[in-house]
């Protein structure tokens, strides 16, 4: 069975190469049985992949421990969703279910443009094989998942105790299905400089792809700082660790790379911009892998440290090579259509909400790789922290969101003034309505007003756009308005898909902020009955016990929590400890409101259970972020989903008159 | 068609071909470069004032006292076996930080311990030298591999 898929693999590999060759040669040569030939060995690589990757889950499934990865990160008594999760907790395994995804995605592009693209597609498919022949290069010649232990153990090592999470089962998947659709997107740029065919048609045919590569990255992060939050028992869901880092850089410029496309759709401009946009998303994709497999960097999540880090290295330096090289050669082809008009115009806002991204990408990218910067140039290690990245980004962002705001309102080409004061007098009187409003409730801190004010700007001008969507329905076909509202979503869905994302992002932004800005820590050591004040709760400490359960010990407090006199909860913070595992982990307990979280930790306790140590956060507006990231794909969910219309406007979208300026042709294509 | 603003279907403005002064044309260039220097300097200032030097508890000891020896710095290094003194009730922690080359350093904490905490392992301390040759650590941090490692394996 085992030696099945590692066959699997071997011959996956060699049809890759065939796979990338062959329809190139055959759109060179004119043999177009080599194009079908390259189709369908992209189905065949796609079958071996998932033959080989559905070998290892059963290995797992049965406990087949003979297999080292099996016995490594498993265990008989595990749940079934961790045996699963299980399958990419390790190097191997991760990247099997790269090469799983990569080759379904594959035989899916194969598949979706067997009658579409003719001249792009021998070249998207070869961009694809390639990546696909390294990745599975590295499966057979350097981390084989199927590589077998001299006897088999009677049982595995299991998980590690902190990964066993939900949050753990779909923050690596997801991620890893934001970081392998972007390739789609890379490959078509790549055709479309080789072929010289640089018109939007390779934006067109890849808007959906980007759109769900976007919206599983998302996910991803979003997964990835839920994990964090409720299992590493720290307080915080985001510490800027390098690995965070990693996945975070490619969704900065992948969003920046979503926006500027809609300009080069409309207008015809930003063209080498968005080729480069792609290329920096692709590699920072690679690099962010790069960055957790080779271990170059201290993070505190050090993965394995493996031999791997100088091929993707490599890698990625002959990605980066090749795509630039392409994009110099092919600049005369890449002229823009036309000239940026104006500064007020929604061109210009795009273009300095993409310069913005790319600046916060790059700070993150600079604060990441500083230490070993400075040890080249210096000769000393200079390290920064959260507090950097936080210093940095919070202005960036900032200013971020108040461009959010402004963008939709000012037109194509170029703003009137009347425009504008139309379409900025509710928002800013709002902006201001509620930033004199906290500040009488006592809000002082100077960022906080500056962060609700921008988001209020940008919420009050969405609510606007709905609102007027909404009234014009009403006006035109007599709608009422619970009715105009869906219709209206429907009916223009990359549009206000669209907005429903910004919501998600003020929302989360509304709760990064509130949290970060306005967190309150305690700590104490408390003896049965003795209290801790955190803001206007108390927390009472009731005892500690300790007790077993079926596969582990548990010491658990109970801690009263006291509002306004009243007791209002009883939380148990407690702490694991796992017979296969050497330390405990902490098992946070959380009070969630709408205003805020009250987060608390048992840190330790004296041997006698005589008295505990207690750390309490409390962590303002923070549900909001959760709230936000579900309205955020909800919104990316209603952009990508399919439109009868969708095919019938990119045909007729070019023809129109350039001065139907809403965002709505804009986006839908 | 639906959610369109009227304004937007007015015909623009007929441009005359004119010569655009120095700024005009240069004005998303200028623009752009004063949003990279914006960042730049945010990303300046924000080393400046935050980067801290990372450095072995043997690199610590030989830094003249002069440059760095009050000031905030990173130390990493293992927790010497048999050094470390837990005090729960009043959460203060005392060990020794061991380097490759056995250069030791004694290091003094105030607070929670990290799940991970126990002589033998990997930290990475925040904080600067007090009276007496201590270091005051303001935070501790452990250094886990996400790789499984079995117990007494």
């Amino acid at each position: 069975m085992v030696d099945v898929g590692r066959a699997a693999l071997a011959l996956a590999l060699i049809i890759a190469v065939f796979g990338g060759a062959a329809p190139v040669l055959g759109a060179r040569s004119g043999f177009p049985e080599l194009l079908v030939a390259g189709r369908r060995a992209v189905y065949v690589v796609g079958a071996l992949v998932s033959v080989a990757g559905l070998l290892l889950l059963y290995a797992f499934l049965t406990h087949d421990f003979i297999l080292q990865y099996v016995a490594q990160y498993s265990a008989r008594d595990m749940a079934l969703i961790y045996t699963i999760s299980a399958f990419w907790a390790g190097q191997e395994g991760s990247l099997l279910l790269w090469a799983w995804v990569l080759a379904l995605f594959a035989s899916l592009v194969a598949w979706q443009n067997r009658r579409r693209h003719p001249d792009l597609m021998p070249y998207v498919q070869a961009v694809l094989m390639v990546n696909q022949t390294f990745i599975l290069g590295v499966l057979v010649l350097l981390s084989d998942p199927f590589a077998k232990l001299q006897f088999t153990p009677a049982d595995g090592q299991g998980l590690n105790p902190l990964l066993e999470n939900m949050g753990m089962f779909f923050h690596p998947t997801t991620l890893y299905l934001g970081y392998v659709g972007f390739t789609v997107p890379f490959a078509f740029a790549m055709a479309a400089l080789i072929k010289g065919k640089l018109g939007d048609e390779w934006i067109r045919s890849t808007r959906r792809w980007t759109l769900v590569a976007w919206f599983f990255l998302t996910l991803g992060n979003l997964f990835g700082a839920q994990w964090a939050y409720v299992e590493l028992g720290w307080g915080g869901y985001w510490a800027w660790d390098p690995v965070e880092s990693a996945s975070f850089m490619p969704w900065l410029v992948g969003t920046a790379y979503l926006h500027s496309v809609m300009v080069q759709q409309r207008r015809g401009m930003l063209k080498v911009w968005n080729i480069a946009l792609i290329i920096a998303t692709y590699s920072l994709v690679l690099f962010g892998t790069f960055l957790t497999r080779s271990g170059v960097l201290a993070s505190v999540h050090t993965f394995g440290q493996s031999g791997l880090g100088p091929f993707f290295l490599a890698f990625i330096g002959l990605t980066l090579a090749v795509s630039l090289g392409l994009l110099i050669d092919r600049l005369p082809l890449l002229r823009s259509e036309h000239e940026l008009d104006s500064f007020l115009s929604r061109e210009s806002s795009f273009l300095f909400n993409n310069l913005i991204l790319v600046g916060a990408a790059f700070a993150t990218f600079w604060g990441t790789v500083f230490p070993l910067i400075s040890e080249a140039v210096r000769g000393v290690k200079i390290t920064v922290g959260a507090p950097f990245f936080n210093q940095v980004n919070g202005p960036i962002f900032l200013a971020l969101i108040a461009l959010m705001g402004i963008c939709p309102l000012i037109s194509w080409r170029k703003a009137s003034p009347d425009n504008l004061a139309r379409n900025f007098l509710y928002p800013l009187a709002g902006t201001l309505v509620l930033v004199a409003l906290l500040f009488i409730a006592g809000v002082r801190e100077f960022y906080a007003l500056l962060a609700f004010g921008a988001c209020t700007l940008v919420a009050t001008t969405l609510l606007l756009e709905f609102f007027r969507g909404v009234r014009a329905r009403g006006r035109i076909y007599g709608e009422n308005p619970p009715r105009a509202l869906p219709r209206l979503i429907w009916h223009n869905k990359p549009r206000y898909g669209g907005y429903i994302v910004h919501l998600g992002v003020i929302l989360i932004a509304v709760g990064v902020a509130g949290s970060s800005l306005f967190q309150a820590v305690g700590e104490a050591n408390l003896k049965p009955g003795e209290s801790l004040q955190l803001r206007q709760y108390t927390l009472i400490n009731r005892g500690v016990a300790e007790y077993p359960t079926a596969t582990r010990r548990v010491v658990a407090a109970s801690v009263d929590v006291v509002k306004d006199g009243k007791v209002v909860d009883t939380l148990s913070p407690a702490k694991l400890f796992h017979p296969n595992y050497e330390n405990p982990v902490s098992e946070v307990a959380i009070r969630t409101t709408p205003q805020e979280d009250l987060y608390v930790i048992l840190a330790g306790w004296a041997d006698d259970y005589s008295s505990a140590t207690f750390k309490a956060y409390v962590n303002p507006l923070i549900v909001w972020l959760w709230i936000g990231g579900v309205v955020l794909l909800l919104g990316t969910a209603i952009a990508v989903w399919p439109d009868r219309r969708e095919v019938r406007q990119s045909v007729s979208a070019r023809q129109t008159v350039p001065t139907v300026t809403s965002g709505l042709a804009g986006v839908t294509r | 068609m639906l959610g369109e603003r009227s304004e937007t279907l007015v015909a623009p403005p007929v441009r005359r071909p004119q010569r655009q002064s120095f700024f005009r044309r240069w004005r998303f260039v200028i623009g752009g470069l004063v949003v990279a220097l914006a960042i730049g300097v945010l990303i300046y200032q924000g080393i400046a004032s935050t980067g801290m030097y990372y450095l072995t508890v043997s690199e610590y000891k030989a830094m003249p006292a002069t440059t760095g020896a009050r000031e905030q710095v990173r130390l990493g290094g293992k927790v010497r076996e048999g050094s470390v003194q837990w005090h729960s009730s009043s959460m203060t922690l005392r060990f020794d930080l061991e380097d490759e080359q056995g250069q030791t350093l004694p290091v003094l904490y105030k607070g929670v311990l990290p799940d991970a905490f126990k002589p033998g392992v990997e930290v990475v301390l925040e904080g600067s030298q007090v009276g007496g040759g201590v270091f005051e650590a303001r935070t501790l941090l452990t250094k886990c591999a996400s790789k499984y490692v079995p117990l007494g394996g």
